[in-house]
């Protein structure tokens, strides 16, 4: 099915010209972005703590240090909904750019390893240095995703004939195994694997200012990376023949744009652990919407992948409160029936 | 046509896909439910093992069985016909040794994970005693040569481990209601070891204590309430009621749960809640008594700004108790040590 889609994707690109649609892609950043203002709104006032309005807004502006609630909006519902809009932006573009580049429309970040090297990475901290500051775990699980990338990109490369998306892909789904074998190993006999399944659920919920102060300049840098690499992602969509024919230098392309993967990918990662489905699927909702032209996927792809998870994370604490849902379990929930969807009217 | 045919047969397919997976999830609910069937065949005949290298091993119990030396047979929670050694030796009963010390019986081996084992009963007597992990490995039960294994849920002989262990001793299954309430697993213990005199003893005893501890913190109680919180990875959890020390706490002394215990439907509690930052900081409970699995931990919830705008935490009602206390475990010795450690703490 895999395959089919890749040489249908290839058939439809080349029947009819690489053609946007800019007013619907410029409806939705304006319109998505309104309602991301909205949504982080909504994430601030609900949640376990019962808070009014008014208190929300008096907490904002008028910040009292001897109140609790006024705490709660400050140090816990700020910044989570900062960092979900941050951590959405940047696991969708990074799905995006992977998409476009390889050219396989099921890619997204844990293919490339990045997953299961950051797993690898937490589970020696959980069973070595149980101490070590959340601030620094972050740190370790970006430095695990690196060497995961590495490794699959090693391997990858290592063949003859150089890098192709076939090879990155097994490349990738071979190093995530024996990754994921390795951390579960440690998991057993350290017996941490609690901690690190409460890392792979996913979630916002333990975002603080310290971690956004970390987080966004990273998220920010790349994501405008990728929007200026996004006429070179288009071209590279179209197959690496054409694209070199037009004069690109695509191992260049190719390079620096893994790299802004792994840094989206990598510290979104780290923050909130893996969130699987939005590097997948919201690069698809927005190709659907806007066309192939990855000047207009990747910023809507940004926008939507933020609201998406901005509203994922109002969802984590509504569903069951005052216990916190996993939301990487909610996204998987509403993401899976939606792609299969998407996937069949594609198919057509 | 050759569309539609194409699409047949991929609808087919997922179709073939889904009833597999219903498959294989039907497969693995059932496969757990045989341990029960195979019988506890194994007879007396391993006595011969439990003189030789007792050590310490039950030299009380040699004294109290004496009077009853006859091998009895009872029916464990699964169903199986157990026939209990006349005077068994070297007992192996995981994560049970606070009942066996109660009755004054030394197991052969203690329950471990990688990381520990149950501190507060070293001094109450475990010191020095062989550990066994968790999970009771064949080869290491078979290494300790028991005489008699009492485990304390079906779920820890499933996959025909039953039929493995009780090949090694007999094997006694409580169940999992039996053990969730310490009082009964004593009873229950006491009447497999025929030591029900002691058991009663131990509850008489106990009770006691209970109303002693009453009887001195007399008025102190009274319309208080106390939160029991366990913080663990960046994760607060609230000791239910009916669970080791919320069961003490709670239950013996009759004192309040806290507004965000009650406000929690008791049929959506677990053992241990886990309880959000943001709930905690609706927390009206006069006193904390606190086990900190964080501790030195720079970036630890309790150094939060929120953490300390808590009444309770503003107050300085907050009490640390020690991993090495019993807070977190059920049992007559775990109760008396949280009943010493609320009188040490309230009690001035």
């Amino acid at each position: 099915m895999n395959a089919f889609n890749t040489r249908h994707d290839a058939a439809n690109a080349r029947q009819m010209p690489v053609k946007g649609r800019p007013l619907a892609a410029i409806l939705i950043i304006t319109g998505g972005l309104a309602a991301l203002a909205l949504a982080m709104a909504a994430a601030t006032a609900i949640g376990a703590a019962d808070i009014r309005l008014s208190t929300v807004w008096d907490a904002l502006f008028r910040f009292d240090p001897e109140l609790s609630s006024h705490h709660v909006v400050r140090d816990l519902r700020v910044p989570r909904a900062l960092g979900s809009a941050l951590v959405g932006a940047g696991l969708a573009v990074a799905g995006a750019m992977m998409q476009g580049m390889t050219r396989n429309p099921l890619a997204d970040s844990g293919l490339l390893g990045l997953n299961a090297g950051a797993g690898v990475m937490l589970a020696v901290c959980f069973a070595f240095f149980p101490q070590t500051p959340y601030i620094l775990l972050m740190v370790y699980a970006f430095l695990g995703a690196a060497i995961g990338a590495g490794l699959v990109f090693g391997i990858g490369s290592m063949a003859r004939g150089g890098m192709t998306p076939v090879r990155l892909t097994l490349a990738g789904a071979a190093v995530s195994a024996l990754l994921t074998a390795v951390s579960e190993g440690i998991a057993l006999m350290f017996r941490v694997g609690q901690d690190l399944a409460f890392w792979y659920a996913g979630g916002a919920a333990g975002i603080t200012w310290p971690q956004i102060s970390v987080l966004w300049p990273w998220i920010g840098v790349s994501l405008i990376a990728a929007l200026l690499m996004s006429r070179s992602i288009t071209l590279l969509s179209l197959g690496e023949e054409v694209a070199a024919g037009l004069g690109m230098r695509t191992r260049w392309v190719k390079t620096a744009g893994m790299l802004v993967v792994l840094i989206l990918a990598g510290s979104s990662m780290s923050a909130v652990g893996s969130i699987a489905f939005i590097g997948l699927m919201v690069p698809h909702v927005a190709r659907f919407l806007v066309g192939v032209d990855y000047r207009w996927i990747i910023p809507c792809s940004a926008v939507l992948g933020s609201l998406f998870m901005v509203l994922a994370d109002i969802g984590a604490r509504s569903v069951n409160p005052p216990y916190e849902t996993p939301a990487g379990a909610l996204i998987s929930l509403a993401g899976v029936p939606f792609f299969l969807w998407l996937a069949r009217r594609r198919g057509r | 046509m050759l569309r539609s045919k194409k699409e047949g047969k991929r609808t087919a397919g997922m179709f073939a896909a889904l009833l597999l997976v219903l498959a294989l999830a039907l497969a693995a609910c059932g496969g757990n439910n045989n341990a029960g069937e195979s019988n506890g065949a194994a007879s007396g005949s391993d006595n011969a093992a439990g003189g030789t290298n007792g050590g310490t091993a039950g030299n009380g119990a040699e004294q109290e069985e004496a009077a009853n030396p006859q091998e009895r047979t009872l029916t464990d929670a699964l169903g199986n016909d157990v026939t209990i050694p006349a005077n068994p030796q070297r007992i192996i009963a995981p994560y049970l040794e606070d009942h066996l010390l109660t009755l004054g019986v030394m197991p052969a081996a203690q329950w471990s994970v990688p990381n520990g084992v149950q501190d507060y009963l070293q001094a109450a007597g475990l010191e020095g005693v062989p550990t066994i992990s968790y999970n009771l490995p064949p080869e290491e039960v078979v290494s300790f040569n028991p005489d008699l294994i009492i485990v304390n849920s079906p779920s820890l002989v499933q996959n025909d481990l039953y039929s493995q262990y009780s090949k090694i001793a007999p094997t006694f299954v409580l169940s999992d209601e039996t053990t969730a309430d310490w009082r009964a697993a004593l009873s229950k213990i006491g009447e497999v070891l025929g030591k029900e005199e002691e058991a009663k003893a131990a509850l008489e005893a106990y009770d006691q204590k209970v109303q002693e501890t009453k009887a001195k913190l007399e008025g102190k109680l009274e319309g208080k309430s106390i939160a029991i919180l366990w913080l663990t990875a960046k994760q607060f959890y609230m000791v239910d009621t009916k669970t080791a020390s919320g069961a003490v706490v709670y239950g013996d002394l009759g004192v309040n749960p806290p507004n965000i215990m009650t406000e929690i439907p008791e049929e959506n509690r677990a053992s241990w809640n886990p309880i959000s930052l943001e709930k905690l900081s609706e927390l009206t409970a006069d006193y904390i008594f606190l086990v900190n699995y964080e501790e030195g931990q720079t970036d630890s919830l309790i150094e939060s700004d929120l953490w300390k705008t808590i009444p309770a935490v503003k107050a300085g009602h907050v009490y640390e108790m020690d991993k090495n206390r019993s807070w977190l475990y059920s049992g007559a010795i775990a109760g008396q040590l949280v009943l010493e450690d609320i009188e040490r703490v309230l009690g001035e």
